[in-house]
């Protein structure tokens, strides 16, 4: 009876697989009617009355009672299977996790490859995912949300622009069918409180359709409503953020009601914006206000007027809409509704694009530099990935031995494979632990560093991000997993057991040896990509900015304007008295060497006016009219734009005396090439006004931004200039300006109390922002492929050591037949050299074709810069040589003897 | 009754392994005749409870030279076995009852 030891042999039974349990049931019931008959013959009864006697007791037709023992013998074959294989896998777990404790040194430092390649792709989505994914805070499906951009023909081509008028969007809101809702805002700097007490803000005004469209909920109190914004008649009313609700609230529901001065005027708070929110682009507002209030500033009749442009308009498309049918019907909308004389403007062209654009209707910088960085990071993780199937399968031919056993022992093949497969899935989940904390730091980094314009309010791991890593993990637990054990699955058992000493078969070296010549080829293309970006961020900083922005403070001001005087006009009256005060005040401050004003600085000259030439009907520029600066007394010392030839401004240059204008070099030369532009006469703004004489040429600067060509600006005194604009007071110190700046402050602020608050930075300062897609590529490029070197030094060793291990024995009969040691560590080196060359040429190929994709990215640098190319092949040959440089050693210490007695 | 006929097969398991037919003669001898199980039920019964791993088998060799599937409790069984006959004997009456209706 005890033929079976309870519970011992349980767990080794092996489930039946559909026919299998079948038979099985079969069997059982035919014993189990067997033993039966039996029983009732053994009491008496004759064979037949046996047999009616078991059909009865059987309880039902035999057949059906059959097919019912089949179908329950199945199911619990099934359970069974599914228990042995939960079993199965918890023993493979634990014997890989012993594997891989055998190893320590291999295992951490696959582990940390693993994780950092993970952990920079999770931070790289963690950007992705702010700047392109998920829209702004708040913002219920930022899909449907497109900007208005509106495009003419100018007079040097096509012109595109988010800025449009009040008018564009009532336009729109009155007439168009293609949206849920349209709304219109803008952002601008300001300030709020007075005197010691006032603060920097963005504030931003918006139509009361702007909340509802985006489908955000105040935190507290309501959102304003169009009654409060009138065009005619705004209400003074305040929607402000949460972090302002906190600090100047304390968080407490008295701030409804309260009143904050916005730029010097009151506005009641009626409501908190909820946290994070912020609009619908990604950095902080901290107040919102009705728009119609712009309609102070720019006098009655402004929200019908077609010359007015100051707003952005954003659209929520209907389900199914189209950008390019929304766009279709708004420019029709506009062509029936324009009501100004303009043919350009009648004309224009109306199309929607996504909020992350810029105001020019193109993809910025950063997010184009971030697209490219998520590829290479992932470029990155599979040449880990790939290093890391290297690694595994080198250990794997190590235990071919051991392995060969178990499969004589009856292991099944895919039985190993699944254990090899086990070690990837323990290799993946321990990187991806310490992925996190890799995403962490470097999100971290990038957020704090490189992307220091957009306000982060989720935490640098949020549940996206770790959701992202742990896909990341699962493909390269599938990737270091199954591609070993494919390999090995193939491997075989008797060539195995019969050459165990010349390990690793053909195949398995191919696999090896692509493997290593893709790391290789990978790790250039990165290094070639870090060195163009290196290459980039040295033209920025060697780029002549026709300024000395390190040296310079600069400080927009507003003057106090009375009422009486119009907001347009010459530098005169009180604007003029104001900054000559000012100024005055500055001078006598210690440590300052220059000062003066303009209306336009370098990288922030909005003012175009028109040039003629008498007796010629256009001028050649390239694109849109040339900037002026009205600028004061001794700018040019002040900004330090090198006077070329001719003269600067004196104070001889007033109101009163000739027309007098300095141009730059560019705008000289393609007025009057090969000529002497000096006393040339140019006339500024209408054909009806005399003669400008120039006097000066002065080096080329810039505009806006360092992308564009230098030299699209020209200067007239200040005095003599006849229109209004924020002038800017430019402060030249002795040494270095960040210690004067405080002094600079108090001292304006003495100067006038109704300054309020002033924004005084260098003009480097101000320049930065503007490099920092190409800071962000070179910085994070440099990593990877400083990380992807390293992983294929790596490889290239893992390659050369294990070349000397599988030939230990050829070696020692070439050593026999009198090979020299330095013949045999040179034939090593040169293996590996040969596989770095190849990778090399196939890196550089790649280059060579996809650097034009590149190339809108770099700045003033080809993406086939010889010197990176060649300076990457030559690194890369030499960590060739280092990485086999131990290998080659361990070859030529092979003595020939022990080598050939150890098989 | 399921939960009654899974309390009778452990409780004949209790006193070593056994295969299909001699867990029906059990039953059936220790209720002096009273209890008779459907083969077809009982045999069912034992492949649910080998799936629930209440009871666990193997196949052997009888005395009579035949093979059988030989039927053991497992650890888990015997947990069931103590815990279900306690509840049975509580509705003992109501368990009478359903018994003798169940009599021919």
């Amino acid at each position: 009876m005890t033929l079976i030891r309870p519970g011992v042999k349980r767990l080794l039974r092996l489930s039946l697989r559909g026919r299998a349990a079948d038979a099985d049931a079969d069997a059982e019931l035919r014993a189990y009617i067997a033993a039966r008959v039996d029983h009732l013959v053994a009491r008496g009864m004759s064979a037949e009355q046996a047999r009616a006697e078991t059909e009865r007791r059987l309880g039902g037709p035999l057949t059906e009672v059959q097919t019912a023992m089949r179908e329950s013998a199945r199911r619990r074959e099934d359970r069974i299977h599914r228990r042995q294989y939960l079993v199965d896998a918890t023993t493979d777990l634990r014997y890989g996790w012993r594997t891989l404790w055998r190893d320590p040194l291999v295992t951490a430092f696959i582990v940390v490859i693993l994780a950092l390649g993970i952990g920079a792709n999770g931070a790289m989505f963690g950007v992705i995912d702010k700047l392109l994914l998920r829209g702004p805070e708040h913002v219920r499906e930022p899909g449907r949300l497109m900007r208005l951009y509106t495009t003419i023909r100018g007079r040097d081509g096509l012109e595109t622009t988010a800025i449009v008028g009040y008018v564009t969007y009532s336009l729109l809101a009155g007439n168009a069918r293609s949206f849920d809702a349209v709304a219109a805002y803008q952002v601008n700097d300001g300030y709020i409180g007075r005197g010691a007490e006032t603060q920097p803000v963005v504030a931003g005004r918006a139509t009361a359709s702007f909340f509802p469209l985006l489908g955000v909920r105040p935190a507290l109190g309501r959102f304003f409503n169009k009654v409060e914004d009138d065009p005619v008649a705004p209400q003074r009313v305040a929607v402000i953020d949460h972090d302002l609700w906190q600090r100047m609230f304390g968080g407490e529901e008295r701030a409804l009601g309260a009143t904050i001065l916005v730029r010097e005027e009151p506005y009641r708070v009626i409501g908190v914006a909820p946290r994070g929110f912020t609009g619908v682009g990604l950095s902080r507002v901290h107040v919102w206000t009705p728009l119609s209030h712009v309609g102070k500033d720019m006098g009655p009749g402004w929200q019908t007027a077609w010359w007015w442009t100051s707003i952005r308009v954003v659209a929520r498309l209907k389900p199914g809409v189209s950008a390019a049918r929304a766009g279709g019907e708004a420019t029709a909308v506009h062509a029936s509704g324009y009501t100004g004389g303009e043919p350009t403007l009648r004309e224009a062209k109306h199309t929607f694009a996504p909020l992350t654009y810029t105001d020019e209707g193109y993809e910025p910088g950063t997010i184009a530099v971030v697209r490219w960085l998520m590829a290479v990071s992932a470029i990155v993780l599979l040449i880990a990935c790939a290093n890391v199937v290297n690694l595994l399968l080198a250990r794997s031919s190590r235990r071919h031995r051991e392995i060969a056993i178990r499969q004589a022992l009856g292991a099944g093949r895919g039985r190993l494979a699944r254990l090899l497969f086990a070690e990837g899935v323990l290799l993946a989940a321990t990187a991806f632990v310490a992925s996190l904390a890799v995403a962490y730091v470097l999100g971290g980094l990038l957020r704090t560093t490189l992307l220091t314009d957009v306000t982060w309010s989720s935490p640098a791991l949020d549940v996206r991000i770790v959701t992202a890593s742990v896909t990341i993990a699962v493909v390269c637990a599938l990737l270091v997993g199954l591609l070993p054990a494919i390999q090995f699955s193939r491997a075989d058992l008797a060539a195995s057991l019969n050459a165990a000493a010349r390990i690793g078969g053909g195949g398995q070296s191919r696999l090896r040896d692509s493997l290593t010549l893709a790391q290789a080829a990978l790790s250039v293309v990165l290094l070639v990509g870090a060195g163009l970006f290196i290459r980039s961020v040295r033209a920025l900083d060697q780029l002549p900015l026709g300024i000395e922005a390190d040296r310079v403070l600069a400080v927009p001001v507003n003057p106090p304007r009375p009422p009486s005087e119009p907001r347009t006009g010459a530098w005169r009256g009180s604007r003029a008295e104001f900054v000559a005060r000012v100024l005055d005040r500055l001078r006598r401050v210690p440590g300052v060497e220059r000062t003066t004003v303009s209306i336009g600085v370098p990288f922030g000259s909005f003012y175009g006016v028109a040039l003629f030439i008498p007796g010629r009907d256009t001028l050649p520029l390239s694109r849109g009219n040339p900037r002026i600066h009205g600028v004061g007394e001794d700018y040019f010392a002040t900004a330090g734009t090198p006077i070329l030839r001719g003269r600067a401004f004196t104070h001889a240059d007033h109101q009163g005396s000739e027309r007098v204008v300095v141009l730059s070099e560019r705008l000289a030369r393609s007025f009057w090439p090969g000529e002497n532009a000096l006393d040339k006469c140019i006339i500024v703004w209408k054909r009806t006004e005399p003669c400008a004489r120039v006097v000066g040429i002065a080096a080329n600067t810039f505009t806006r931004e360092v992308s564009e060509e230098p030299g699209m600006q020209y200067y007239v005194p200040l005095e003599q200039v006849q229109f209004g604009g924020r002038p800017t007071l430019l402060v030249r110190p002795v040494g270095d300006p960040a210690t004067i700046a405080s002094s600079v402050r108090r001292a304006l602020i003495e100067a006038d109390s109704a300054l309020g608050y002033l924004d005084i930075r260098t003009l480097r300062e101000r320049i930065d922002p503007q490099l920092r897609p190409w800071q962000l590529g070179m910085t994070v490029l440099t990593l990877f492929g400083v990380l992807a070197g390293l992983v294929a030094a790596v490889g290239l060793y893992a390659l050369a050591a294990f070349f000397v291990t599988a030939r230990t024995h050829e070696i020692g009969v070439r050593m026999a037949l009198g090979a020299t040691s330095m013949r045999v560590g040179k034939d090593v080196v040169s293996r590996s050299v040969m596989m770095a060359a190849l990778g090399i040429a196939l890196g550089s190929f790649a280059v060579l074709v996809g650097g034009r994709f590149v190339e809108p990215l770099l700045f003033r640098t080809s993406a086939r810069d010889p010197v990176v190319m060649a300076a990457v092949g030559v690194a890369m040959l030499g960590v060739a040589v280092v990485a086999a440089l131990v290998p080659a050693l361990r070859a030529a210490r092979i003595a020939p003897a022990t080598a050939l007695r150890s098989n | 009754m399921k939960g009654t006929l899974d309390v009778l097969v452990l409780k004949a398991l209790s006193w070593g392994p056994m295969h299909g037919f001699e867990i029906t003669s059990w039953i059936e001898e220790r209720s002096g005749g009273r209890l008779e199980v459907s083969d077809a039920a009982l045999l069912q019964a034992l492949h649910r409870m080998e799936e629930l791993d209440l009871v666990s088998a193997e196949w052997g060799v009888t005395e009579n030279d035949r093979r059988a599937r030989y039927y053991s409790m497992t650890r888990k069984g015997r947990a069931h076995l103590r815990v279900e006959s306690a509840a049975l004997v509580d509705h003992v009456g109501a368990l009478t009852a359903v018994l003798e209706a169940a009599r021919r």
